[in-house]
């Protein structure tokens, strides 16, 4: 039914194993709990998967670059912060104020650049950094009380229902697809493999990597600034503490997703299957009434397991490969 | 690269800049200087209040305070050596947080000896002045403050067997232990109340964020309908609001009880899918523990214990609430 071709390219997609896990597990839960697969409990994983996704895909563009970024949950906070300021306090037009929530994201992006690519700082660091100013700006320019999210605004082109999704799901398909198409069918696209995965032979080919590194890090804040903003418009409020503790969840995501923490490997897909996979896994330990101590433990398991497995099925497409070349 | 080498002068001067407008920042030198310690990192929308009470009270004595938060969310570790430095500067007062009963025994009773006063606000050892020689502790009762939210909201249970969520948002945690430990001792009592009804619970990690909250809390109902309350440690499960109306529950068909006040608890209140809310008054713990340490230094007045946590909120309360949170007090 499939040629080797085709099971060898299955098997070396980074994101392989972690679908090959998510479908394990709804098979398996499905018949464990019979509330696991009905609509309503998929609603509910679908009204935060958009925000989280969304973190994740950015986190996997800057990862392929060679780079990641720590600073994300504290830009989380930072946007609609900046937003709600601008809404309720400047009385700007909301679209006019989101888009400069985003510019303030962009902005975080550039400086994680700057100091990373031109100061020669690691990632891991230049990022830390960021992510307490950028919390501690969250506070400050708010005062530690946010404006509250007026009753009036806008909300339902961004996190509106229809039916049992929200509007926010179709805003991250849209994204996924635009970061797919650069990722996979354009130069620049090519340019961010080439960057992470030899750094100095993409220079040696011409590629611009400072401007290559620059701009996925720019992507990747103002992607967590939207999905903050979109959180925000959809629990109608904005608290300093917003988005804490993310930056993890979403290099956890993009990693059980495929991405490789040294850079060149990953895919826009692999972050949805591993934002979606993490959730699916949360829920699964709330329905399976998993004593609230060891919570903690059973998501920390089952995320090496994932990794565990990604890393088995690579190998294992490495060795069909190299017996295919003999 | 040539900002980085020709300009070493340039750099040097944003440094020495900066640095400058920090010197400029510090204020003159008061009478007395106090310091208060949390364990937690500037976002936390609670300490904000705290630190309102603080900063008022420092005004109106016109004595010097800082906020030491964290610069890691709960790192106790850090807040014992900032601790330890504070008592070695030789200050005048100290308020801090206990949330692990041994860690701050030896640290504390250095600053004693050491004649500086300290009191406890927000959350004490969980042996009270038996577990630490900290001089008062102003702040909620926690266990005491979950037994009683248990026990109000229980007056609004539907007749039949009872089915309720604990939402333990910290596990480990003692502030988060104690008060669902309160709220588990009522439930305990309930069942032997009521030996006709079907009474059973189940805790589960509901973190501490109002989206992930939210979800696991949505997850679980839709799981376990029977499910008749929830209770939170903190204020997230007002999380939970939005995904109960997208799946399909009307107001007031799932009970919610919480604590603190902040706007989201509040507009749910509004909504019907929060019910009651105990207000902890974090203004007065950081108010009191100033005036405390100032009539002690000033006048050699004795340090005395506050419970400032009694206080239940209901829907009926918000809109009279509303203006004291927009003031920052409450």
């Amino acid at each position: 039914m499939f040629s080797k071709n085709k099971i060898k390219s299955l098997l070396s997609r980074p994101e392989f194993s972690a679908l090959a896990i998510f479908i394990f597990l709804i098979v398996v839960f499905t018949f464990v709990n019979e509330r696991f697969l009905n609509s309503r409990n998929f609603m509910v994983i679908l009204s935060t998967y958009p925000e989280l996704a969304l973190v994740a895909l950015g986190i996997t563009i800057l990862m392929i670059s060679g780079e990641f970024d720590l600073s994300v949950g504290s830009v989380f906070a930072v946007s609609p912060i900046v937003t709600m300021i601008l809404i309720a306090d400047y009385e700007l037009h909301y679209i006019v104020s989101i888009l400069l929530g985003l510019l303030a994201a962009a902005f975080i992006g550039f400086v994680n650049a700057i100091v990373t690519v031109k100061f020669k700082i690691p990632s891991f660091i230049a990022t830390l950094g960021m992510l307490f100013m950028a919390r501690s700006i969250a506070v400050v320019i708010s005062g530690g009380f946010p404006p509250s999210v007026p009753k009036d605004l806008p909300t339902d082109w961004l996190v509106g229902r229809v039916d049992m999704l929200r509007v926010s799901i179709f805003w991250l398909i849209g994204i996924a697809l635009i970061c797919n198409y650069i990722l996979k069918k354009t130069n620049f696209g090519s340019w961010i493999y080439a960057t992470g995965e030899n750094k100095e032979a993409a220079k040696d080919l011409g590629i611009n990597t400072f401007w290559v590194k620059t701009t996925c890090f720019i992507i990747c804040s103002v992607l967590a600034g939207f999905a903050g903003i979109i959180q925000s418009f959809r629990i109608k409020t904005v608290i300093t503490s917003l988005g804490q503790g993310l930056e993890l969840q979403a290099i956890a995501s993009a990693v059980v997703g495929g991405a490789s923490l040294m850079g060149g490997i990953g895919s826009a897909f692999g972050a949805l299957i591993g934002t979606f996979l993490l959730l699916i896994i949360d829920n699964i330990l709330i329905l399976s009434r998993i004593d609230g101590n060891w919570f903690k433990f059973a998501v920390g398991a089952l995320i090496v397991i994932a990794v565990i497995l990604n890393t088995l099925t690579k190998n294992s497409a490495d060795k069909i490969r190299l017996k295919d070349d003999d | 690269m040539k900002y980085l080498y020709g300009g070493k002068m340039k750099i040097f001067k944003l440094f020495a800049l900066f640095f400058a407008a920090l010197l400029i920042a510090v204020p003159a030198s008061a009478k007395y200087k106090f310091s208060v310690l949390t364990q937690v990192d500037t976002s936390n929308t609670f300490w904000q209040g705290i630190k309102r009470g603080m900063d008022d009270a420092c005004n109106t004595l016109q004595v010097d305070c800082q906020l030491v938060f964290n610069q890691e969310n709960g790192n106790l570790q850090m807040q014992l050596t900032n601790l330890e430095a504070l008592v070695e500067q030789g200050i005048d007062g100290i308020s801090l947080v206990i949330v692990e009963d041994n860690m701050f025994d030896e640290a504390v009773q250095n600053a004693i000896d050491a004649g500086i006063p300290v009191i406890t606000t927000n959350v004490d050892d969980s042996e009270g002045a038996e577990g630490n020689a900290r001089l008062a502790f102003v702040g909620q009762d926690l266990f005491q403050a979950g037994y009683e939210l248990g026990k109000e909201l229980s007056k609004s249970f539907p007749d039949g067997d009872t089915h309720v969520l604990l939402g333990l948002s910290a596990p480990g945690q003692s502030w988060a232990e104690a008060r669902i430990g309160g709220v588990r001792k009522f439930m305990e009592e309930y069942k032997t109340a009521n030996p006709n009804k079907k009474v059973t619970w189940d805790t589960i990690d509901s973190g501490l964020d109002t989206s992930v909250t939210g979800q696991r809390i949505c997850a679980y109902v839709q799981g376990h309908p029977e499910t008749t309350a929830y209770f939170d440690a903190g204020f997230w499960g007002a999380g939970a609001g939005n995904c109960l109306r997208d799946l399909g529950y009307k107001p007031n068909e799932l009970l919610m009880g919480m604590f603190d006040l902040v706007d989201i608890v509040m507009d749910e209140m509004d909504e019907g899918y929060v019910h009651l809310t105990i207000d902890q008054q974090p203004y007065l713990q950081g108010y009191l523990p100033i005036l405390q340490m100032y009539l002690m230094k000033e006048f050699g007045l004795s340090a005395w214990d506050v419970n400032t946590g009694k206080a239940f909120v209901y829907p009926s309360d918000v809109a009279d609430v509303r203006k004291y949170i927009e003031m920052g007090v409450r």
